[in-house]
């Protein structure tokens, strides 16, 4: 028999060991609006758990429910991205890629200045502003959670060369979705509140992601 | 694949039977003859059975494989090392397979010498196309490139490869 054509012995071995039969994972777009139910129940729950922003009829229907179901469908399309990155073959071009992250930056900056321009309300007196960022950074950031425990999960499944590009679409398009949820219930809209305290969890989250997917790849090389 | 992913072995042989001498090669291309294109190539198929269930039926078998193989050359330290070395010493003929649009142009030796001076983006999409007969879809996900980018550097890759060719044949003459 031709050598070329054989596996060898031991690479034979290491797969007969386990060769359990597995199910084949879904389409990156199955997989990615797997998880839009939980990102719709973010922005659900959290006006229903703390309440919706007091200014919510001067800002108008459009541009609270709106622009936040519109950072939703971002968020699921960067995620979307993340899954395709993350498995040989389907990877998009690096230009796609790099538009997407600028959109989700910009839509973060723009959103914000859309909101004051419509409301533009200030940190209440008496509350040191860096305390009010604080809440905005950790709340936006604990809000991501759900998301982000899943993306554990979804790190482990990536076969990338460029795992932390990988991990930071996937945590870039969390963010965005927990983001789309707080900025339902920050009665603050003044801009350098929200690009700070909110832009810095957005910022944070993506970063934090990538470094998961990276370790989690290193990790998977060594093992 | 899909009986592999059933859990038959004989389904990974026959995988392996009809992937590994095309991937033997193309690892042997991207580590520019290696010696540790073997040891990549083992890599590959282990990669590939660890990861089997991210596998959507949907898509094709060989781009899956081939894009496999190159993440586990680009991500191989040791790879990259013992690829930086050769690179540095520069002495053997790449083992580059020779497409058949230029065969006729000069003998093996020489064309393999000429790809070799190629840029390496240029030199891969050109033989994951003409050698491999990959469409510049498929090449482009593999690459994470568009489908417009992947023909592009196949086609400047040509064009520097002829030229490449003419410059060695006239310095023979």
């Amino acid at each position: 028999m031709n050598n070329d054509s054989t596996p060898p012995d031991a690479l034979l071995a290491e797969v007969g060991r386990d060769l359990r039969p597995v199910r084949a994972w879904p389409t990156p777009w199955r997989d990615a609006l797997r998880l839009s139910p939980l990102a719709l129940g973010i922005i659900v729950a959290l006006p229903v758990l703390v309440g919706l922003r007091r200014d919510a009829v001067a800002v108008g229907p459009l541009v609270v429910w709106g622009v936040s179901l519109i950072q939703v469908a971002v968020g699921i399309v960067l995620i979307w991205m993340a899954t395709r990155e993350g498995r040989p073959a389907r990877r998009l071009p690096r230009g796609v890629v790099r538009t997407a992250l600028a959109v989700a930056g910009f839509m973060v900056v723009a959103v914000s200045f859309l909101t004051f321009s419509k409301s533009p309300t200030h940190v209440p007196h008496g509350t040191p502003p860096w305390i009010a960022g604080m809440v905005c950074y950790f709340g936006s950031t604990l809000v991501a959670t759900p998301l982000f425990a899943l993306a554990a999960w979804f790190h482990s499944r990536f076969v990338s060369p460029r795992p932390a590009l990988a991990g930071g679409l996937y945590g870039a398009g969390a963010a965005l979705t927990s983001n789309a949820g707080w900025r339902l219930i920050c009665p603050i809209s003044t801009p350098w509140h929200v690009l700070t305290a909110h832009g810095g969890a957005v910022i944070s989250i993506t970063l934090l992601s990538a470094l998961i997917a990276h370790l989690a790849a290193v990790r998977a090389r060594r093992s | 694949m899909v009986q592999y992913q059933a859990g038959s072995l004989e389904a990974f042989r026959e995988l392996y039977a009809h992937l590994a001498p095309d991937l033997r090669r193309y690892v042997r291309f991207l580590t520019r003859g290696s010696d540790a294109a073997d040891d990549l190539l083992q890599d590959a198929f282990l990669q590939l059975h660890r990861s089997r269930a991210a596998y959507n039926p949907a898509y094709a078998v060989r781009p899956w494989m081939f894009a496999l193989a190159r993440n586990v050359c680009l991500m191989n330290r040791r790879a990259m090392r013992r690829w930086a070395n050769i690179h540095a010493v520069g002495s053997d003929l790449p083992e580059v397979p020779v497409p058949a649009e230029v065969e006729r142009l000069a003998d093996a030796d020489a064309i393999r010498q000429c790809l070799g001076e190629l840029p390496t983006d240029h030199a891969e999409a050109l033989t994951l196309h003409h050698v491999w007969g990959f469409s510049f879809d498929e090449i482009a996900g593999m690459l994470g490139v568009s489908a417009v980018a992947a023909r592009a550097r196949a086609s400047r890759g040509m064009a520097r490869l002829r030229m490449e060719l003419e410059r060695l044949s006239s310095s023979i003459r």
